[in-house]
């Protein structure tokens, strides 16, 4: 009878990481460091044999785990190395997140009170940083945090914006232009989420950065860890790969070769835009050159429709 | 860059999100590329379809330079799908990458200081492999300087050696094949040497048929401006012609040819046009090296041969005039105006005679050249007997009969030769 694997970390790899990462110095003794590991392992590898988890566990910043849990519980020198270490690096972040230096206090500010623990739940301090695992590292998560946080803040603002402030800010209270309806051919949209559906997940991503977002291939680059000039190849390459295969399913569902290119190829929207520049042009012309009026339903020349 | 359909902005911005949003630990694990290759995809997927997980990466992703996990004692970067392992960028920029390119650079950049040399003197290289793989080319190919092949007893008989001493010896000479070309220098008459690379007799004469003669430049150790003279129809460039190259020139100017001469030659190279080529005749009977540079010209028979004793040069030889001047030969194709040196040995010369084409110099220690195309190329000779080298002084040369040569000596001896120089007798 084959023996179960065992899951979990050994009290020598245990032993071995506690030394490694000298949690000891933030108070964080071996137990309690292997309550610490045994948490991240049932949250992201629950089922992992001891090697898996052992090696899962090698890979974690566990030094910074440490200061991080040590902060959480309140060790008085686990907060002097991190507010010497991170206190300058959240203003920083905070101020390449708002780009502004008093939302960038205020943001700063309000991580910083979150991150020590200033809400107690049943009288008991809960420290944000408890949620730190060290799957990446200690600096990137609280801009992770700080910029989830900054979004948060964004969106209730946006949601409680007075009117005086709308009219400071240049809106006019015109009515909207109305939303065209776009009513597309059911087939097309099938034929798009089919084509679509067929990339990769990182094409769509690509794709939905460049476009939806308006990320700059420099920044996708650097997201992805490519290159700048891979983003641009790859989205070059995606796009004219989806639109070959978004006309291959067309045809699939029974269009011919020219029905699918126009299908594809109009857009309500760009129907209304070019309606619109057309009557402008003609408004802008003379309505009658040389003084005579076209009979009703006469062509140019004259003749009749 | 294509823009994708608009359909397609409709159909990605109606996507639902894939999945629960990943926590930020996750998040920061895949901005700094440390997920596993499962993990990283569920991510990319969720990503795909979720605007505001996009925004939190994209505001947690800092700049390169400041990305902390590209710090070399924090840098964990998990594997990565293999297909993006080309494309991985911030991995080049880092060190053990960069060392490598380093000694890459480093590579480069000697190889490129052992090259240079070499790259000076590629028209000699050509020319040394054509004649090693002529046929028709004079057996002798000597390269030792030209004080120790005057010692030599066996006369040498198409192709003569000339010095190698470029730097020490006032007579210079570069070993081209079987040639060795003597070139004069010194700041007070710096000269080109011509060497001939012998062509058959055949050839030459198809060479002088077709018409086709060219004059090219011989890149030596002080390469100066080549001349190109030509009787024939066209110039053509040095790097095409030199494995074709049959005759080295090398012609010795006076120095007081100004610098605006050799800029008209050069420029008549490129000028493959009549008066271009009317225009470089002229220089090349002037041609001088402004700075000991060792020049020489190359006459080119194309399909054809030539004798040079009808080439261009030799045609004016008819009327130039020669003397002795300081021991150096010298050559005036305007009745003494101006004068060109051609010859300027370690020996000093002492003598010489013409015979229409044919010119002899002879001088100390038994020094003796020969030209038989106007002074165009020039072989050395070194007379000698089954019993003696001649090195004593030549104080006189007569010219008898075609290929007979008397050489007095000091002492009174005389050496004759009745074929160009091949055997001698001593009385």
């Amino acid at each position: 009878m084959p023996k179960p694997a065992q899951t979990g970390l050994g009290d020598q790899q245990v032993a071995a990481l506690h030394e490694r990462c000298q949690a000891e110095i933030y108070g964080v003794d071996r137990a309690q460091f292997a309550n610490i590991l045994r948490e991240i392992l049932e949250k992201y590898l629950p089922e992992a044999s001891s090697e898996e988890a052992g090696e899962f566990c090698g890979g974690l910043r566990l030094e910074e785990l440490a200061l991080a849990r040590a902060c959480a519980a309140g060790n008085e020198r686990a907060w002097q190395d991190f507010v010497g270490r991170y206190q300058q690096k959240l203003h920083a972040m905070a101020l390449h997140i708002t780009r502004d230096s008093v939302h960038a206090s205020e943001l700063a500010d309000s991580l910083f009170a979150d991150l020590y623990g200033m809400s107690t739940r049943d009288g008991i301090r809960h420290s944000k940083l408890v949620f730190y695992t060290g799957r990446g590292s200690l600096e990137g998560w609280l801009r992770t945090v700080m910029a989830q946080e900054f979004i948060n803040r964004y969106r209730k603002q946006k949601r409680v914006v007075s009117l005086d402030e709308q009219t400071e800010d240049g809106a006019q209270f015109t009515a909207p232009d109305p939303e065209p309806v776009i009513v597309a051919d059911p087939r097309l949209t099938a034929a798009t989420d089919q084509a679509l559906a067929e990339l990769s997940s990182e094409d769509r991503y690509v794709l939905a950065a460049y476009y939806l977002d308006g990320r700059t291939l420099a920044e996708i680059a650097r997201t992805l860890g490519l290159h700048e000039s891979s983003i641009s190849r790859r989205l070059d390459r995606v796009s004219t790969a989806l639109r070959k295969r978004i006309l291959a399913c067309l045809r699939d569902r029974g269009m011919s070769r020219a029905q699918a290119t126009e299908a594809l190829e109009t857009d309500v929207r760009d129907l209304q835009v070019d309606l619109r520049s057309r009557l402008t042009q003609e408004s802008g012309a003379k309505a009658f050159p040389g003084g005579k009026v076209p009979a009703p339903g006469a062509g140019t020349d004259g003749s009749h429709v | 860059m294509s823009n994708a359909p608009k359909i397609v902005h409709d159909r990605l911005r109606a996507a639902e999100p894939l999945g629960a949003h990943p926590g930020p630990d996750v998040l920061t694990a895949f901005v700094e590329q440390a997920l596993s290759a499962g993990e990283r995809d569920g991510v990319i997927g969720h990503l795909a379809t979720c605007h505001e997980c996009r925004e939190i990466v994209a505001l947690s992703t800092p700049a390169v330079a400041t990305a902390p996990w590209l710090r070399a004692d924090q840098e964990r970067i998990v594997a990565a799908p293999a297909r993006d392992a080309i494309e991985r960028h911030p991995n080049w920029l880092t060190w053990p990458n960069l060392h490598w390119v380093a000694v890459a650079a480093g590579i480069v950049v000697v190889a490129s200081i052992l090259m240079l040399p070499n790259k000076k003197q590629p028209n000699m290289i050509g020319i040394v492999n054509e004649q090693a793989e002529r046929p028709v080319a004079p057996p002798v190919a000597e390269k030792v300087p030209l004080e120790e092949t005057a010692a030599r007893a066996a006369p040498s008989t198409e192709v003569s050696a000339g010095t190698a001493k470029p730097d020490e010896s006032r007579l210079r000479g570069q070993a081209v094949g079987g040639v060795v070309t003597p070139v004069p220098a010194g700041p007070p008459a710096p000269g080109k040497m011509q060497s001939l690379a012998n062509l058959g007799e055949k050839k030459r004469e198809d060479a002088i048929q077709a018409g086709n003669v060219e004059l090219d430049k011989l890149a030596m150790k002080d390469a100066a401006p080549a001349v190109a003279a030509s009787v024939g129809k066209e110039i053509t460039a040095p790097s095409r012609e030199l494995r074709n190259s049959e005759t080295v020139e090398v012609s010795p100017a006076p120095p007081v040819v100004a610098q605006a001469q050799l800029d008209d030659q050069l420029q008549a190279r490129n000028e493959p046009s009549t008066a271009a080529i009317e225009k470089a005749k002229a220089p090349a009977r002037d041609f001088k090296s402004p700075a000991k540079t060792l020049v020489g010209a190359k006459v080119e028979a194309r399909g054809a041969s030539s004798n040079y004793g009808l080439s261009d040069n030799s045609l004016r030889s008819r009327d130039a005039q020669w003397k002795i001047s300081e021991g150096s030969l010298e050559r005036s194709f305007d009745s003494g105006s101006s004068w060109q040196t051609l010859l300027h040995p370690e020996h000093s010369l002492l003598c010489h005679a013409t015979r229409g084409a044919e010119i002899w110099a002879g001088g100390q220690a038994g020094t003796l050249f020969r030209s038989l195309d106007g002074g165009m190329t020039w072989t050395t000779l070194h007379p000698s007997t089954n019993k003696q080298v001649l090195s004593s002084d030549i104080t006189a040369i007569q010219m008898g009969k075609p290929g007979s040569v008397t050489l007095i000596t000091p002492s009174g001896e005389s050496w004759n030769t009745s074929d160009g120089g091949k055997t001698w007798e001593k009385k």
